[in-house]
């Protein structure tokens, strides 16, 4: 078991899941919707070809549907400052409970190579099946897993089964 | 009366500020919880370390409880609480996609940006890839368009679909996930234990 | 199994339980039992409803554009509406005998305001669920295949009065043509815009 340094032990998951859940439940009793994450990486790379090819991103639907009025403001969109504020969020706790360090988290018998190109292919099929299916683990399992969504609940199941069948094949990056 | 934004109480610029908080306590927890480890997080596909589970479930059961309750006191109207699109085939898709990609990576989008501000560089690697799997999509778009928008159900919930009341859903779901919490409990045990 | 997490799963349980028992003996339909669009079914109301009721003079009707958007109202409104953007409605005071009119984009929009509307302690509420797209259609530019049954034909005929009523251009179709193929939404408006029908 990987020991820790002089970092603070993990909070209690059942507790920190009910602060989540609570976080959650405030968004539908302040906003009407749920939190995301995979949608405003999708919002932010529309904005980038927006401006680094626009007649492209007019072009095609999937950017073009990102962009109603045009490449609005990144700052005014919901989930891309949300997201911001995840990003701050995790840094404060790590800050105060001594878990920062710059280093890349990995199993014991893969390179810090081989870890961080299993990062890259694993965030490329998480951004291909977030697309397709309008959401991850925020948006889809915690925000329509609450909201008792059909289509939520058919992704959770989808995308646990599917992690324990891949478990096997990748075992060396993590164990 | 809630929603808020529905009845007014809460305008775009505020709307932008609750974002924040909200995002900066969600970030807060995950760590706290230690989902922006990838270790942590890919211990529960080999039944090491279910974190994520706990995390996940008892996310889902305290906001549904607290939904359900507030719907009943009157405090906020249901049908307003935005509910998304069914897509059967394509969230399905979607999901065993995501799921290979989580085990290989270690990291969900949210909880990469965790790792990525925590100072792990494998967090910032998951994000570029999640950014370059976006890019793929949208450029393989126009072939993929008609599966993408196949078999829509609108939104639709659980107890809509079957037909059974919503508080017999919420208490269905309740009594399975404390099952799962009492198995994943367990099953942790069981990973500790010494071996010979 | 620790203090914390048993005290967790107790209250976890009781109010799961509690929920089931109130579903079971409570009777009434909770709003996540249906759909938005069902909760509003019974209110519904056609543009030519409404037509039929604006050209009889109906009493104590208002009628509420809900649109955010104030450049789309002044562009195009439907006769005697008042825009109330939804973040807004809160202001309209509920007058009894009252029969509020709301219509939208199209979008879930109308519903929504139904909701909201019920809430504040409004009663009658109608809601036309397909917006200004109904009224552009239906009564500013309705038309009939030229194949149409004779029970069609004597419908349309009504329909074409009512919507010359309006100002608006019913019309039968040639042979072949369908409808659709230029009564695109931007078409129509810019149509009707530029004849002046923003009453």
């Amino acid at each position: 078991m990987p020991t820790g340094r002089a970092a603070q032990p993990y909070l209690n998951p059942y507790l920190a899941g009910v602060g989540i859940g609570v976080v959650l439940l405030l968004a539908f009793v302040i906003m009407g919707r749920g939190l995301g994450a995979s949608g405003a990486f999708s919002t932010a790379v529309a904005t980038g070809m927006a401006v680094a090819a626009p007649a492209h991103a007019a072009d095609n639907a999937a950017y073009a549907a990102y962009l109603p009025d045009g490449p609005t403001s990144l700052f005014r969109d919901w989930l891309f400052i949300e997201i911001v504020g995840v990003a701050i969020g995790g840094l404060l706790s790590a800050l105060l409970a001594g878990r920062f360090r710059i280093g890349v988290d990995k199993g014991p018998r893969v390179t810090v190579r081989g870890r961080l190109a299993y990062a890259v292919a694993g965030g490329v099929l998480m951004g291909i099946g977030a697309k397709l299916a309008r959401g991850c683990t925020s948006g889809q399992a915690l925000t329509g897993g609450a909201l008792l969504s059909v289509g939520s609940w058919a992704f959770v199941l989808a995308a646990f089964a599917a992690g324990y069948l891949a478990a096997p094949l990748v075992r060396r990056a993590w164990t | 009366m809630a929603p808020l934004t529905e009845f007014g109480y809460v305008g775009p610029s505020a709307g932008l500020l609750v974002a924040l908080g909200l995002g900066l306590a969600f970030g807060f927890f995950l760590e706290r919880g230690g989902l922006g480890n990838a270790v942590k997080l890919a211990g529960q596909f080999y039944f090491t370390d279910l974190t994520v589970f706990k995390v996940m479930f008892a996310a889902i059961v305290t906001a549904m409880l607290g939904l359900f309750w507030l719907a009943a006191a009157g405090v906020v109207r249901l049908p307003l609480v935005f509910v998304p699109p069914t897509f059967v085939l394509p969230q399905l898709a979607g999901g065993l996609v995501f799921g290979v990609g989580f085990v290989v990576g270690g990291l969900c989008p949210g909880t990469s940006c965790v790792s990525a501000s925590s100072g792990r560089l494998d967090g910032i690697a998951v994000l570029v890839g999640m950014v370059g799997g976006i890019v793929i999509f949208n450029e393989a778009f126009p072939l993929i368009e008609a599966f993408y928008r196949a078999t829509p159900l609108g939104s639709l919930t659980i107890p809509q679909a079957l037909g059974v009341p919503h508080g017999v859903v919420v208490a269905a779901t309740v009594a399975a996930a404390l099952l799962g919490f009492a198995a994943a409990e367990r099953i942790e045990r069981r990973a500790v234990a010494p071996r010979g | 199994m620790t203090r914390i997490n048993a005290g967790l799963a107790g209250v976890a349980a009781v109010l799961g339980g509690l929920a089931g028992i109130l579903s079971l003996a409570g009777g009434r339909a909770s709003p996540l039992d249906q759909p938005l669009s069902a909760v509003v079914e019974a209110d519904r109301l056609s543009a030519l409803e409404l037509a039929t009721w604006l050209r009889d003079r109906k009493p104590n009707l208002t009628i509420l554009d809900v649109r955010p958007d104030s450049a789309a109202f002044e562009e195009f409104r439907l006769p005697r509406a008042r825009h109330a953007p939804l973040a807004e409605l809160r202001t309209v005071a509920p007058e009894p005998g009252t029969t509020l009119v709301v219509y939208g984009d199209g979008s879930d929009l109308a519903g929504r305001a139904w909701v909201v509307l019920k809430a504040l302690g409004h009663d009658t509420i109608r809601v036309m669920p397909d917006g200004v797209g109904d009224w552009l259609v239906a009564i500013l530019n309705p038309t009939l295949p030229s194949d149409a049954p004779p029970e069609a034909r004597d419908a349309f005929a009504a329909q074409a009065e009512l919507s010359r009523y309006f100002g608006g251009l019913p019309r039968i179709l040639r042979p072949g043509e369908r409808t659709g193929s230029d009564t695109g939404r931007a078409a129509l408006l810019r149509n009707t815009v530029r004849r002046g029908c923003a009453f």
